[in-house]
This record gives C-alpha cells, sequence and structure tokens, in this order.
C-alpha cells in the first residue's frame, strides 16, 4: 500500500506538519502544540481546498445562515494572528471574542475549546507560531452574513446563554482514561459540535448530548450507546477502527464530514487516544434517537426481472436507446450502478470489503441525507489503512434519479416505507432545511430588533436560571 | 491585431488524448471548447446495455454505433480494399475508446525512438525518448498508472528498470493472480520473465477512482472506473473550465488567408450546423478519423503523406489447457507480458513481439466448446468447472513498420450527414510474417511449460485495435504530416495529436506514449496563445 | 483498447441445434400417450402459456435443477419456438422419450442412450440455461439472431461461484486472487 502511505506523507508536507503526529504527553510544546491542533482539527477548516497554503484560511464553512470564511491562523502580523499574545488567542479560541472585541461566529467550535486544558492552548500557540509558515495574505472570500447575522454583536448574547466557562473539569465518576477520552472529544475533536441536535438558536442541546444532528446536507447520526439508534452494539475496537480508518466492517464507513474528521484529524492520533475516546463514547447517556437506526431490518427480496430485460436490440436502435438514460427505474439504477459491489441482495461482499447496505446508518437512517449524499459524492477518505473511494454519481444522476435510487435502497435493504423525493434530493445537496432560526429569520427582523432582543433577554434569564441547576448531564 | 475568437482553443475529440490536452490548456489559464462526435452515455447505462445484451465478447456491444457517428462496429463504414482486411475496434462517446480497453499503458522503450538509426529498418523519431521521458511522467500521474520499478521491458536488459524513468509509478503494480504466478515459475526455467504490465487499472483508489477489485470486465466496460478512461479527463476539462459540445461531429476545417487554421464546421444529429474559431486548434479525433478531416478539409496534405503509414499491431494467439487448475478471472483481465523478442539483433530481420496472458472468467468459452462436443447432464457442470479452472490464453502482438501504400483515406460511402466513410489499405510485409515462427516456437515452449493441451495454436496474424503513423511525426516537412511538437507542417496553429503521430508502432500499447505527445502539445500551445 | 478479444471472442459458435429431426408420426402419438406418465405435458401445439410451463419443468430436468425461473422459462420458450417452428415437437418428442425410459434424472435418462436428435434438443434447451441467451451470437456481423434470456442467472456460473465472478460483479477486496481458491487442493 506504499501509494496510500505516499499520499498521506505528501499531504503532511503539504500541510508543514510533522508527520506522524507527536505524543501528546511530549515535554516539546511546540510538538505538542501540533499533536493539540492535529486532534482539535485546527486545519481541516482553517487551510483552502485543493491545495491552500496551510492554516491560511479561505474555506468556506457551510452555514445555514451562510458561508463562513476560515481566517488565516498562520502568524502573519498583518493577515493572520502573528501579532496576538497569548492571552488573545486564548480568549479567540475559548471564548470566541477576536483581539478588538470582534466576535467569532461558532463554527469555529470555541464552545468546545473552551474546556482546553491552559497547557494545551500554551502549546498550541507555540505550534502555530513558531512551526507554521506566515502567509501574508487574506483569504480571497470574506464572512458576509445577510442581515441579521451579520451583526456579530449578538453573538455576545449567544455566548452569555450557550458557551461555557474556560477551562476543563472532568465529568464527576470517571476512570482515567474514560476522562481522557471526555476531553479529547470535547474539548479538541469536538464531536458534539456535529453530533449533538442543536436548538431553536443554534444551540446544542444538552439533554440530546451525541444523539444526532443535522449538518445540512449531512447528517451526524447518534453516537451515545443506545442499543437501537446508537453505537451501543459496536466494540470497543470496532470504534477504534472506525476513528482510525474511517472504516469498521459491518458497522459503517465514514463519509463527507465525518471522512474529513477521521482524514484530517482522528486517523492521525495515538492508538491510546482512540481507545480513550471508545471508552468514553461507551459512558455517555443513551440517547433514543427517533431518526437513526441500527436495528437489522427485513431485506425485501429482489426479483430477476427487477434488473434484467431481454429487450436488448442492436445498433442503430440501440444508440438511440442508449442516449436515453433518464430512467427512473429504482431497482435498474441500483442494480446497474451499484450492484457490481454492494451486490443484487445489497450485502456487500463476504470479506466484509464492500459494505452490507442493510447494516449501514445512512440506509437505514429514517433521514435520508447521507444516503443521498454519499449516493450523488460518493466517499474520498485518506485514513490510516489508506485511500478508500466510492464514485460518487452527481454526474450520471439527476436528482429525480438520485431519489428513485435512495428508495430503492432505503426500501429493499433497509426497511423504510417510502423514500426521498426529487425535491427532498435537491434541498439536501443545497445544504439541508433551513432550521428555524433561519426561516424566522424575516419575521424576526421585520418585528423588530428590539423585540427580538427582548426575547434574547428573556431567554437568557431563563436558561441561566436552569444552568444553575447543573451543566449538561454528562 | 485584436480579433474576436469563439476560444483560445478548440480540441476537436473528447478521447483520452484531446481530454488530456483540453485539460492541460485549462490548467494553463486557457479558454477551451472540445467538440465531441457522440454523446455522453453514463456508465450505469453502459454496464446496463453490457448486461442486457447476448453479445458479450463484442467490445462495442455496448456502446453507441449512431448513423451519425458511426463505429468499427458498422461494415459499411470501415471498409477494406487491401490485402489484409483490418478494422481496428473504435467507439465514439464521450471519453473515446478508452472506454473499451485493457489499460495497458507502457512507454516505449529509447530504442523504439531510433528504429532506422539502430536496427536500419523502419523511422527514427524526431524526438528522443529522454525527450520524451517527463510528458511520460505527467502522463502517467493524470492517468493513474500502476508499475513495477526494477523491472526490464525490453528483454536484454536483465536487471534494470528499461525503459529508464526518473521516479517511481504513481502506485505499485497489482499482486499478480495465482495463474500468472504459477505460469511465471513454469516458464522461468525456460528463460522466460514476466514482467508487470503497467496498468491503469489502478492497484489503488487515485483521483476519485477506486482501486481495482476484480471485477473482470475491463473491456468491453469496467462497472467501477477502476480502469482509467477518457472520459475521467473529459469531466476534469469541464471542471477546469472547458466547454463541451457533444454531437458535433467537425467536417470541416477551414484555412483563412494567412495559411492558418481559422475555424471548424461541424454539423450534428439534428441537422444543425456551427462554426467556431480559436486561436489554435488540436486535431484529436483518433487514428482514423484525424486524417480522413484533415484530406476531407484539404489540411496538411500537400506533400499526401496524410493518411499513411499505417501501421497496425498484428499478432497471434493460443490457447490450451493447463494440466493443473490455474483459475483464470482471478483479477483485472490482463497482468503481465513477456519481452523475449522486444530489443536485440532479431529486430533488424524481423518485428519484434509482446506475449501478454488474459486473464478472462473462461466460463463462457468453455460452456460453449462443451455443449458443442455434446456434454449434459451432471457432467456439464462438473466439466465447466474443471476446464474453466485450467483454461489459459495468450496472445501477441508484432509491430510493424511504416509504409506510405498502406493508408486510411474518405471513402465513397457517406454517413448520415453526409461524410465519407473510411477505406483502409493494408498489407502485411515480410518483415511481420518474419515474426510468426519464433512466435510460435514461444508458445509451444508455454503450453510445453505447463504441461498443457493446445485448443488452437494459428498461424493467421489477427489485428489488436491499435492505430499508428496516420499523422506521423518527423524532422522532414517532406515526408511527414507534423514536426516534433504535433504541428503541422503547413499550418502553424494546427496541433495533430494521438496515437497516428507515432512514428513506429514497437510491440506495446500506444496510448500512454500519445497522452504524452498530447499534454506536451498542450504546453507547447499554451505558451503561444 | 488491448485485445485478448481475439481470445476470448473466438470463433467457435454456440451449438447449434441441427436441422429438424424429421419427428416420425408414431413417436408423436407415443409421446402423446405416455404424456400422463411424464412429469411434463406434451408439446403438441398448446397455447404459449402452458408450452413454457411444460418448458420449465422440462428444463429442470434437462439441467438437473430443482426448479427454474418461470419469468426466464417464459422468455427462453419464446425465444427457442420462434427460431424453430419445429420446436414444439421436438420438445413433446424428448418428453415423451424420458417417461418412456422412466429415467428419474438426466444422468439417468443419458445413460439410456437417447438419439442423436434428442440430445440435440437437451443441447439446445441446455445452451438456452446455461449460456443465458438463445442464438447465436456472432460479433464478427453487425446483428445476429441471438437474444438474452438472463445475464446474471446463466447456469453455466454456477460450477465456478466459489472460485471466480459473474464478471462485472466483484466478490472481494483487491488483490484477493493473488491467492488460489480455497478448492485448490482437490480442483
Amino acid at each position: 500500500m506504499a501509494l496510500p502511505r505516499t499520499g498521506l506523507a505528501a499531504a503532511a508536507v503539504a500541510l508543514g506538519l510533522a508527520a506522524p503526529a507527536l505524543a501528546q504527553d511530549s515535554a516539546d510544546p511546540v510538538a505538542h502544540g501540533a499533536y493539540v491542533a492535529r486532534a482539535a482539527d485546527c486545519v481541516a477548516c482553517h487551510t483552502a481546498p485543493s491545495g491552500g497554503a496551510p492554516f491560511a484560511g479561505g474555506y468556506a464553512i457551510a452555514s445555514p445562515m451562510g458561508p463562513i470564511i476560515a481566517t488565516n491562523i498562520t502568524p502573519s502580523e498583518e493577515f493572520g494572528i502573528g501579532g496576538w499574545s497569548e492571552a488573545e488567542f486564548a480568549r479567540a479560541i475559548r471564548e470566541g471574542v477576536a483581539p478588538g472585541g470582534r466576535h467569532l461566529y461558532p463554527a469555529m467550535p470555541y464552545p468546545s475549546y473552551a474546556k482546553m486544558t491552559d497547557e494545551d492552548v500554551s502549546a498550541l500557540y507555540a505550534y502555530l507560531m513558531q512551526e507554521v509558515a506566515p502567509v501574508d495574505a487574506a483569504p480571497a472570500e470574506k464572512t458576509d452574513l445577510p442581515f441579521p447575522f451579520g451583526q456579530r454583536a449578538l453573538m455576545a448574547g449567544w455566548n452569555l446563554l450557550f458557551s461555557p466557562d474556560p477551562g476543563w473539569t472532568a465529568p464527576a465518576g470517571l476512570s482515567e482514561t474514560e476522562a481522557r477520552g471526555a476531553y479529547l472529544a470535547d474539548a479538541l475533536a469536538h464531536c458534539s459540535t456535529c453530533h449533538t441536535p442543536r436548538g431553536l438558536l443554534m444551540n446544542e442541546t444538552a439533554g440530546d448530548y451525541l444523539g444526532g444532528g443535522s449538518l445540512g446536507s449531512w447528517r451526524a447520526p447518534n453516537i451515545t450507546p443506545d442499543t437501537a439508534t446508537g453505537i451501543g452494539a459496536w466494540s470497543q475496537e470496532e470504534i477504534v477502527s472506525y476513528l482510525a480508518t474511517g472504516s469498521a466492517a459491518g458497522r459503517g464507513s465514514a463519509a463527507g464530514p465525518m471522512a474529513e474528521a477521521v482524514e484530517h484529524s482522528l486517523s492521525h492520533l495515538e492508538n491510546a487516544d482512540l481507545a480513550a475516546i471508545a471508552a468514553y463514547l461507551k459512558t455517555v447517556p443513551p440517547v433514543r434517537s427517533a431518526v437513526d437506526s441500527r436495528a437489522a431490518p427485513q431485506v425485501q427480496p429482489v426479483a430477476l426481472s427487477d434488473y434484467e430485460s431481454a429487450g436488448w436490440v442492436g445498433n442503430p436502435d440501440h444508440a438511440a436507446a442508449l442516449a436515453q438514460h433518464g430512467t427512473t427505474d429504482g431497482a435498474v439504477l441500483y442494480n446497474a450502478a451499484c450492484a457490481a459491489c454492494h451486490g443484487v441482495d445489497g450485502r456487500g461482499s463476504a470479506d466484509g470489503h464492500f459494505p452490507d447496505l442493510a447494516h449501514a446508518a445512512p440506509v437505514t437512517s429514517k433521514d435520508p441525507s447521507n444516503l443521498v449524499m454519499v449516493i450523488a459524492e460518493g466517499i474520498s477518505r485518506h485514513a490510516a489503512d489508506g485511500y478508500t473511494v466510492m464514485p460518487g454519481f452527481a454526474r450520471d444522476l439527476d436528482n429525480a434519479q438520485i431519489a428513485s435510487l435512495a428508495s430503492y435502497v432505503s426500501e429493499t435493504f433497509g426497511g423504510a416505507k417510502t423514500g426521498p423525493s426529487a425535491g427532498d434530493v435537491a434541498q439536501i445537496r443545497v445544504g439541508g432545511a433551513a432550521p428555524w432560526i433561519l426561516r424566522n429569520a424575516a419575521w424576526l427582523t421585520w418585528a423588530g430588533i428590539a423585540a427580538a432582543v427582548l426575547v434574547l433577554l428573556v431567554l437568557i434569564a431563563l436558561v441561566r436560571l436552569l444552568r444553575q441547576d447543573g451543566r449538561r448531564a454528562a | 491585431m485584436a480579433q474576436e475568437h469563439d476560444a483560445d482553443v478548440i480540441v476537436i475529440g473528447s478521447g483520452t488524448v484531446g481530454s488530456n490536452a483540453a485539460y492541460e490548456l485549462a490548467k494553463q489559464g486557457k479558454s477551451v471548447i472540445i467538440l465531441e462526435a457522440g454523446v455522453r452515455i453514463p456508465r450505469w447505462k453502459l454496464i446496463e446495455s453490457f448486461r442486457n445484451s447476448p453479445r458479450r465478447t463484442d467490445y462495442n456491444g455496448p456502446y453507441p454505433d449512431a448513423p451519425w457517428a458511426h463505429t468499427s462496429a458498422s461494415h459499411a463504414y470501415v471498409e477494406n480494399d487491401g490485402s489484409y482486411a483490418m478494422v481496428a475496434n473504435f467507439l465514439k462517446l464521450v471519453g473515446g475508446s478508452t472506454w473499451h480497453w485493457g489499460g495497458a499503458t507502457w512507454r516505449f522503450i529509447p530504442d523504439d525512438f531510433k528504429m532506422k538509426s539502430t536496427y536500419g529498418v523502419g523511422r527514427d523519431w524526431p524526438i528522443s525518448y529522454d525527450d520524451l521521458e517527463p510528458w511520460y511522467d505527467k502522463a502517467e500521474y493524470e492517468i493513474g498508472v500502476a508499475g513495477n520499478l526494477g523491472e526490464d521491458q525490453s528483454g536484454v536488459r536483465p536487471g534494470r528498470t528499461w525503459p529508464p524513468r526518473a521516479r517511481e509509478f504513481p502506485m505499485p503494480a497489482q499482486k499478480n493472480s495465482y495463474m500468472l504466478d504459477t505460469f511465471a515459475k513454469a516458464i522461468g526455467p525456460m528463460g522466460y520473465e514476466i514482467v508487470a504490465e503497467p496498468s491503469a487499472m489502478m492497484s489503488g483508489s487515485y483521483r476519485g477512482r477506486p482501486g481495482c477489485v476484480g471485477n473482470n470486465n475491463c473491456a468491453p466496460v469496467c462497472p467501477i472506473g477502476a480502469n482509467y478512461s477518457g472520459v475521467f479527463h473529459a469531466d476534469l476539462a469541464i471542471e477546469a473550465g472547458c466547454r463541451l459540445i457533444t454531437d458535433a461531429t467537425v467536417d470541416r476545417i477551414e484555412k483563412g488567408p494567412d495559411g492558418k487554421i481559422a475555424s471548424v464546421h461541424y454539423k450534428s444529429s439534428d441537422g444543425s450546423e456551427g462554426r467556431l474559431s480559436a486561436r489554435a486548434f488540436v486535431l484529436a479525433a483518433h487514428g482514423y478519423e484525424s486524417p480522413k478531416l484533415m484530406i476531407m478539409s484539404d489540411v496538411g496534405n500537400s506533400n499526401d503523406m496524410v493518411g499513411r503509414f499505417l501501421m497496425p499491431h498484428l499478432g497471434l494467439g493460443v490457447d490450451f489447457f493447463a494440466e493443473e487448475a490455474v483459475w483464470p478471472g482471478r483479477g483485472p483481465i490482463q497482468q503481465g507480458a513477456i519481452f523475449s523478442h522486444r530489443d536485440g539483433e532479431s529486430r533488424a530481420r524481423h518485428s519484434g513481439m509482446k506475449h501478454a496472458v488474459n486473464n478472462f472468467v473462461a466460463n463462457e468459452n468453455i460452456t460453449k466448446r462443451l455443449l458443442a462436443q455434446g456434454v449434459l447432464g451432471s457432467e456439464l457442470d462438473a466439466r465447466i468447472r474443471h476446464d474453466s479452472a485450467r483454461y489459459m490464453s495468450l496472445y501477441s502482438m508484432f509491430e510493424t513498420l511504416p509504409d506510405p501504400a498502406n493508408r486510411v483515406q474518405p471513402g465513397d460511402r457517406t454517413d448520415a450527414l453526409g461524410n465519407p466513410n473510411i477505406r483502409l489499405t493494408y498489407a502485411v510485409d515480410d518483415y511481420c510474417r518474419g515474426a510468426i515462427e519464433p512466435c510460435i516456437a514461444d508458445f509451444t515452449n508455454f503450453v510445453t511449460a505447463m504441461n498443457g493441451e493446445t485448443l488452437s495454436m494459428s498461424r493467421d496474424l489477427a489485428n489488436h485495435d491499435h492505430i499508428m503513423g496516420t499523422t506521423i511525426m518527423g524532422d522532414d516537412p517532406a515526408d511527414s504530416v507534423v514536426d516534433k511538437d504535433c504541428r503541422s507542417w503547413e499550418h502553424e496553429n494546427l496541433f495533430v495529436v494521438g496515437t497516428g503521430n507515432l512514428p513506429s508502432s514497437s510491440v506495446v500499447n500506444p496510448t500512454l506514449t500519445a497522452v504524452a505527445l498530447g499534454i506536451r502539445a498542450a504546453d507547447t500551445i499554451a505558451k503561444e496563445v | 483498447m488491448s485485445i485478448g478479444s481475439i481470445r476470448r471472442e473466438g470463433r467457435d459458435a454456440a451449438p447449434a441445434a441441427p436441422a429438424p429431426a424429421g419427428l416420425r408420426r408414431r413417436d408423436f402419438l407415443l409421446s402423446s400417450a405416455l404424456a400422463g406418465l411424464a412429469a411434463s405435458l406434451p408439446f403438441g401445439g398448446t397455447a404459449r402459456a402452458a408450452g413454457a410451463a411444460d418448458f420449465g419443468a422440462l428444463s429442470a430436468f434437462v439441467t438437473g435443477r430443482s426448479a427454474l425461473d418461470a419469468a426466464l422459462a417464459e422468455r427462453a420458450y419464446g425465444q427457442l419456438a420462434a427460431l424453430d417452428p419445429g420446436f414444439d415437437a421436438k420438445l413433446a418428442a424428448l418428453s415423451a422419450a424420458i417417461a418412456e425410459t422412466g429415467a428419474e434424472s438426466v444422468d439417468a435418462f443419458l445413460a439410456t442412450g437417447p438419439a442423436p436428435e434428442l440430445r440435440a434438443t437437451m443441447t439446445t434447451i441446455t445452451a438456452a440455461w446455461y449460456l443465458g441467451y438463445t442464438g447465436t451470437p456472432d460479433p464478427s456481423q453487425e446483428s445476429d439472431n441471438a437474444k438474452l434470456v438472463t445475464y446474471r442467472e446463466a447456469l453455466m456460473w454456477e460450477p465456478t461461484a466459489d472460485a471466480t465472478p459473474i464478471p462485472t460483479y466483484s466478490q472481494h477486496r483487491q488483490n484477493y486472487w493473488a491467492e488460489p481458491p480455497a478448492s485448490i487442493a482437490t480442483d
């Protein structure tokens, strides 16, 4: 597997990172900071795709409110963080306030990084300042969210409501390993940013911690130990395998944003740290998801006549027939496009190389987002076991065809009664259904900023009362 | 002088060479229009078409042969008037004929570039292997070629990496199948060595394409895209900003008053027509169609060299039952090659050759054979298993020499657009025939090594689907079509690319060499427009 | 493309059914008389649907399978009957002969030494199910009389299903082919 190794090495060089990841307990703060940067996956957002300079920003983070452009965090004095003191840096990543009082959007997961230890913040600062090459240029694009979301000052109120106080306190009752896993998961890897559902104001809803959330186009499924809808049936080894390689045979295969997390961050972590995360995930309160499902469904039988036809004609009529490829017969599409690997019966391959669709979370979930996105975009994932590809079909299937294919797959192999419509597919592919706050932004705006502020104040008062009763259950 | 053009560059043909050239031009910031006679057909549709057709061994079977974009499937379209009937299979759709190929991506070796000066036969190239090496490298990394260092592809330089290369392959070769390993062990003591075939059927995932998992259907059509096809670069070119116009058969290349090419004229199946202008033109329409179009347009042919020097790969085949089960069909359809007669003094007297081992699932071939023998009942299942496990087949490819009498021309028939058909004239020479007996001797050894039972070993030369020489490259404007940069001697903004450029045929598949030349030509154009 | 196609195509055509065997009236009557004894019904000018069902039952006997797909039987029967106007009579003759011998399996029937024309009918039936098409595909021609019965369910794949893929359908990860099938010691 020399190629994937070469590919990873090249990627590491391109990112200016020392590879492999250095020991997390290294005495060298710069090396330690490099590991923290890996674990916190800074590079995923702060580097533009297809060859952007490392940490120079430019990646457009898709948010429901519009693209948020990650900034330059190289030590450039003018364009990056070169002029920041360590205290200013710490305040930015833990409290979401940059020097000069400019508020960050929580696309930057400062509510998670808030929990980073002083030592890790210091090491991260040392790494970014000393090891990363300064890039004296701003990203080509700038964040420009529509009114009212362009008013960054609103974030002050949001922070009051939803951002924790800086510093790390291990949840009570955990072993040392589990506590290490909790720190990695919560403070650095920021799992909950995606895997915890968001409330009305785009806050993480504490009672559903890691219970599965929507990222727009993609769903981050339930990763609590609930057996039916989460990862309760997964062994510790399977979780570690998934984090290291993006794949656990018979369990799942990382696609989309999770594939990026595996590629840029998790696959670089030490095995002991992945084991700690796995151990911690076993301890969080199980959440029974109304959306996700892991139960093996009843696979519907597939009839030969669904996918073979004897109507073949020779040329020249054949040429005309080939030019007509708009069919929305899901059985025909599945068997022509998918069955070569996943099998006519959807059961993949006996050696586990091709996933069994009846046990694939995107297929069994009630939310078709991941199924639709994997069909459209495929999988392209570099990880510890090499480079994994499933071809995407966006060029070869239109939305109506993707809808009928997704419906055939989820109804035949996933136990679903119905699948997505062409309209659903279109919506998923452009970023999913808009969240409440966005759907209601116009109303909020027209009702007047004063009214909105009033609502916010009332909410703040309420939530503060609630928070005094205790922070998140975990 | 400012002049409005429809694009900086127009590329005629969206096959592997045209699409790679277009992509290179787009990457260098040029505006590019690609004109393609066929249409785009999704891979899944071709798979459906393959499985629903009873003509499974017809490599054109799953593909369109439209009255307005004929392929080799049409017997009326490709006619022969020479002593040797030759049809090289080709396709017309976005991505071109590499939709149905074995992914063989060999480099030529240095001696292939200087046949006249080394062996006194054929022609020398206007460039050397060293000139092309960086472009081979680029082509290999564009396509994603799997191969091994440390192997001698010349047959006479044991232990050396030959041809020499500046760096390793993009990825290592796939592992040999059990059959190939078993065969290699059997023929090794006779002095034969199997080298890995550099292959676009990848050993790992590459640029969004999955690695090969042995679907064993590289041709007629790979179901998963692990086998490279020109459609990947057609798509990359579109992503890089190229405009692709399909169902657009170019029927005239128009000269301007200054001797440069001014525009191209094309027709579509619905009767509509178009005319597009550009600063430069890349003709990448295939080894038959490119010269045909030049002759039709009276372009670049005042020396009457266009369409001449037609060089195919001819060869023999053998199939036999090995004594022990070897199980062909596991893995891709072909993997290794034997160069017992590629380079060296015999090349002055007769064609060099490549032997290659097929790796098809043998069931259909075997079942037809058994039924013809009247095998029925439970014996049939047992014999299918027994025979399919032992079936082996090899084929050889002989190089041919450039002869101006061997040629392609427009014929007298017309297609639905009113364009002429393809007329081929070819005769086999003694240089090529001289390779028959050495080849048969090798085949006989192979069968013996496997304690085999020969099923067929014919001395009739079969034609492989490779076309070279028809837009030949040279350093003399009097006897060649393009110069060392693939530029027409007569029209400084017309570049003709494709396997037709090759002044020698070698014994290996020509696609990679043509892609390297095509990217190199694109780089030259990008500096000028 | 590089072409093993030469080898793969070969030129050996699918076994053609011999010319109509000149079924004698006596044989036909015999087959009718013995119809009640045979597993399958006679084929003397019955309706197409009944013919296809009977063809399916006879096919199962000839191919040694306990059951065959009814929809495929209909396809194959329709195609074979269209290729050969005498096909029903040949089926009837074969049915009758099987009934006459009382053979309970195809191997037992073959052991009785059936006449060449009966073997030819058996070969035609077997070819349709094993190759998954009827007629004779001829890629050297622009068109031919071949028609698909089935690709994936063609019986010729079954004897090697553990060792080789049905082309286009992969079964394993890359490089599995470096090892022989598990059965190699006994193959």
